[in-house]
């Protein structure tokens, strides 16, 4: 597989820009480093082809598909997959820990009143 | 025997008052109450502030199994040797709390089920309703060998041994039929006592018959992936 030299630059220039716009941002501490981490592998991996496109074709050869375009699309598919079900795990994540919390203000909003009513009672009984 | 009885509530302040009354009532200062509050829209925390009842007011709507779960949290951090669970739409009959707690008590049980399916007496709900209870009871007893009558029974007694577990964890919707197979995994002793039940007084059920596929598919794969795992998680 041959790309053409301005393709070549436009993706590769591409994949450095986006590498840089995330790492700025990890710098502004605006996006955290553990979800940004799987971006950073799949940026790395499209520098790498998009300055050596031939692994496509190797890569086609090797899971049996004749188009080497198609092994494209396919693996950038997995790619998104994989990125997706990352987020899902952090939702889930996200949903215990805030279930944790609300139920934690709840009972902490409890505890307060209680403590409230109590000092109050105190408070008449010293008047 | 300090007992705290945990009643869900979600859009219950019609029913709130008079299930109130009936505990007091039946089990006058045997008894601590505590409501949980699931982020209601309508009057339930005016009423639990009118009646004097001692209610959790959560932040956010958290479905019945994070509600029930804080009761479970507040009984654990307040040293309760046995918790009930009663839902707070008035299905729930307060006079069988004792008959509830008596297996506990006698230490006879880790888990008391209160089951509508034992003598069949009085609300029995749909038939729909019946044929998938069947279905959840004939499920668990093919996974675990126990013969659990009313698994998605929500009126139940536990001792504190449960209540530690179930403050730790306890599943977030759906939660009866679940956290039954968890405990069966853990090789607490699980027991149903025969009780009655109303219809509810008022408003409606949360579980709906476009979500009853989901409640279905959602608790067998839970059940499921529960024998999965091993004893000690």
């Amino acid at each position: 597989m041959t790309l053409s030299l301005e393709l070549q630059t436009i993706l590769t220039t591409g994949s450095i820009l986006s590498g840089i716009i995330i790492v700025n941002l990890i710098k502004k501490y605006r996006l955290e480093l553990r979800y940004s981490l799987l971006w950073l592998a799949l940026i790395f991996v499209t520098i790498v082809v998009s300055i050596f496109p031939q692994i496509f074709v190797y890569l086609a050869k090797f899971m049996g598909i004749e188009v080497p375009a198609n092994a494209v699309f396919l693996l950038v598919s997995f790619g998104s997959f994989a990125l997706i079900f990352s987020l899902t795990l952090a939702v889930s994540n996200l949903t215990v820990k805030s279930k944790e919390l609300t139920q934690e203000i709840g009972l902490l909003k409890l505890r307060l009143q209680k403590l409230e009513e109590q000092l109050n009672r105190e408070d008449q009984q010293n008047d | 025997m300090r007992i705290l009885v945990i009643v869900p509530a979600y859009n219950e302040g019609k029913n709130l008052g008079p299930l109130v009354q009936s505990i007091r009532n039946f089990h006058a200062g045997q008894l601590d109450l505590l409501v949980i509050n699931d982020c209601s829209t309508d009057d339930t925390r005016e009423v639990c502030c009118a009646c004097g009842i001692e209610a959790v007011h959560l932040p956010c709507n958290l479905g019945i199994g994070g509600a029930v779960q804080t009761g479970y949290k507040y009984a654990y951090e307040n040293h309760y040797d046995i918790a009930i669970q009663l839902d707070g739409d008035g299905q729930h009959k307060p006079e069988y709390i004792a008959e509830l707690t008596k297996p506990i008590v006698n230490g006879q049980a880790d888990l008391v089920i209160g089951s509508r399916f034992i003598n069949y007496e009085g609300y029995t709900s749909t038939w729909l309703r019946r044929v998938g209870i069947k279905y959840l009871s004939l499920l668990i007893k093919l996974l675990t060998g126990a013969s659990i009558t009313d698994p998605t029974s929500g009126f139940r007694a536990c001792n504190s041994k449960v209540i530690s577990l179930f403050a730790r964890r306890y599943p977030v919707d759906y939660p009866e039929p679940e956290s039954i197979v968890y405990l069966l995994r853990k090789g607490h002793r699980v027991m149903e006592v025969p009780v009655v039940m109303q219809e509810r007084q008022s408003g409606r059920s949360s579980i709906t018959s476009q979500k009853s596929v989901y409640y279905m598919v959602k608790v067998t794969m839970a059940i499921l992936i529960d024998r999965l795992r091993k004893p000690a998680i």
